[in-house]
């Protein structure tokens, strides 16, 4: 028995609809604009080059007065003059900012100043006069910075060099959670100069598809239910698994691609056996909900120099 | 600060060896097991992605010189070992026109680190054993002896040594561990940690670090190394960079604004050594 082409086309698309309806976690999605592998300069209009002065400008206001330099690839677009670097990219709206006079300062910061209480209100004041306002943005640590200098043959051999900075920059550093959802491989990071305009950042904050969110939940009940298991590859005698967790993943800010997926994040520790020569790895891995390893971030190859251009060693070389 | 900034520039430009391009090599491993003495428990899964994401950014329209890209069981200790000392560094990272060397890799850490602690990073030539691949850095290294140094030869000339991989830069042992390495090499960047706080096998530190010193971005070393190399770091790990000079004020003019292709001209010997660190 044969049926009519129309009617199997309806079975085949009410079938796949069903797949889809019941699929409980939405798959990866590529949303990249530009392959790694196209990534080219490009000229920019004087219209978006405009753009581009004009929002650096109402963004970090100390950029006024200078002509930059302007460039762009794909994506990503540029500017800099010797007292900043300004980076943007448009398809995640991410952006990355560096005044070079950031953490120079021979004087130790003011104590009372960058106290958690009175900081972080003048950081999110400073992020919001720059129209920068990223949606679940959650305060984890600050990153502080200090920086020495020293004559060796002076130092006496009790010398902690850990010791010995002056605090010059103190760098929050904001992790992500939508709905109770962590966004993994979003990063934003803000310091600001003496003046309390912005002197470092970088905000990589891509919109998060909502179905996205949905998935997330999915998996992360699957992971408190212990549904969900830890891959084979991981399953080894040296490897330790620190946590799991279940998000949405995303690819770096540097990614010339951008790919999404909910996922489950695998943090483990691999140590070797050998008592005189350790090694660990530390990392994590990211797994879709079967299992499959889910890899964000891809460049291009560059090629390794092949063998027989190993300069040889002499006799007496090791 | 904005003076002293622009007196810094001012100073930099003035004494600066400006290059439009610079002469890089690099080396991964992520394979160790096919080297004798390791095992598949001893790989790492990510770490030439990061220099394929360095090499993608830093060198995106082909401006600069990579000299050798070598992966795995390709990667020697003599590499990085002076040439006086046995090693083969003349011809490797530290060859007489050699900018900047990337190692992508294992470090080693102890749990913690004293200032007599021995900094490493573990290559992987395959014949020789796991002992011998662990490169003690002041042991080994002496890097950038140019004509006039004499105590090493003179027949190095790298500028800076970027290492990504598990504490090769412990804060408490720079001093004693790293000084003697500077014999002429302007900057070396890496990380502090132990055992429980740990540089994280990652895709996108070393990427975003290219990305800063690329060509359009362009930012100092420092710059680069500060902000973007706690990504992917466990809490409690410090990025790290140092720098010499034969003054206070050189050291620091280096550490702080030398960029690939703007650098303060060699001038032996340094007595000073100045150093910055962020930590996560």
């Amino acid at each position: 028995m044969t049926l009519p082409s129309e009617i199997r086309q309806a079975i085949r698309l009410v079938c796949c609809a069903a797949a889809l309806c019941l699929a409980p976690v939405a798959q990866a999605q590529d949303t990249a604009a530009e392959p790694a592998a196209t990534l080219k300069q490009r000229d920019i209009s004087g219209e978006e080059q405009g753009d581009l002065s004009k929002r650096i400008r109402e963004r970090f206001p100390q950029t006024s007065g200078k002509e930059a330099k302007v460039s762009a690839a794909g994506p990503f677009r540029f500017a800099a003059t010797e007292q900043w670097h300004y980076m943007d990219r448009s398809d995640t709206e991410s952006v990355a900012f560096e005044d070079s006079g950031y953490g120079i300062g021979k004087q130790p910061l003011d104590a009372a100043a960058i106290q958690q209480d009175s900081l972080l209100p003048h950081l999110e004041a400073a992020m919001l006069k720059a129209g920068l306002n990223p949606e679940g943005k959650r305060f984890l640590r600050f990153q502080d910075e200090f920086s020495a200098s020293a004559e060796p043959r002076l130092l006496p051999p009790t010398f902690d060099p850990s010791k010995a900075g002056t605090h010059v920059a103190r760098t929050a550093f904001y992790e992500r959670m939508v709905e109770g959802v962590p966004v993994f491989g979003s990063e934003l990071i803000v310091g600001l100069l003496p003046d309390g305009s912005i002197g470092r950042l970088r905000m990589h904050w891509p919109k998060v598809d909502p179905q996205f969110i949905d998935s997330a939940r999915v998996l992360q009940k699957m992971v408190q239910s212990d549904r969900w298991k830890v891959p084979p590859s991981l399953h080894r005698k040296e490897t330790e698994i620190l946590e799991v967790s279940a998000g949405v993943g995303h690819s770096g800010i540097a990614t010339p691609g951008f790919k999404m997926a909910p996922v489950v994040r695998v943090l483990y520790r691999t140590q070797s056996r050998d008592r005189k020569y350790p090694l660990q790895t530390t990392g994590y891995k990211y797994f879709e909900e079967r299992g499959q390893e889910v890899r964000f971030d891809s460049f291009p190859r560059v090629s390794a120099t092949p063998a027989a251009r190993k300069p040889k060693l002499s006799k007496a070389a090791k | 600060m904005k003076t002293v900034f622009a007196v810094a520039i001012l100073i930099l430009m003035a004494g600066s060896n400006c290059a439009l391009a610079t002469n890089y090599s690099m080396g991964c491993v992520e394979k160790y097991s096919g080297a004798t003495g390791f095992t598949t428990a001893d790989d790492v899964s990510l770490t030439c992605d990061a220099t394929d994401g360095f090499s993608f950014w830093f060198n995106l329209f082909g401006g600069h010189r990579l000299r050798f890209y070598w992966h795995d069981t390709l990667v020697w200790p003599s590499d990085y070992t002076e040439d006086s000392f046995g090693g083969n560094d003349v011809n490797e990272i530290d060859w007489s026109s050699a900018d900047l060397n990337v190692f992508s890799g294992h470090g080693s850490c102890q749990n913690p680190p004293t200032a007599s602690s021995p900094d490493f990073i573990v290559t992987a030539k395959n014949g020789i054993g796991r002992g011998p691949n662990f490169v003690n850095i002041n042991a080994s290294l002496r890097l950038g002896e140019f004509p006039g140094s004499g105590v090493f030869g003179s027949n190095g000339n790298l500028n800076t040594l970027m290492i990504n991989a598990s504490c090769p830069m412990d804060l408490v042992s720079l001093t004693t561990q790293w000084w003697p390495v500077f014999q002429g090499l302007h900057l070396a960047m890496g990380h502090s940690g132990d055992v429980n706080h740990d540089n994280l096998d990652s895709a996108q530190k070393l990427p975003t670090v290219g990305l800063y010193l690329g060509p359009f971005f362009g930012s100092s070393y420092r710059t680069a190394w500060m902000s973007a190399g706690l990504i992917d770091v466990q809490s409690g790990v410090c990025a790290v960079i140092t720098a010499t000079g034969r003054t206070e004020a050189e050291a620091e003019l280096r550490r702080d604004f030398e960029t690939p292709t703007n650098r303060i001209p060699d001038a032996l010997p340094p007595t000073w050594i100045a150093w910055r660190w962020v930590c996560s």
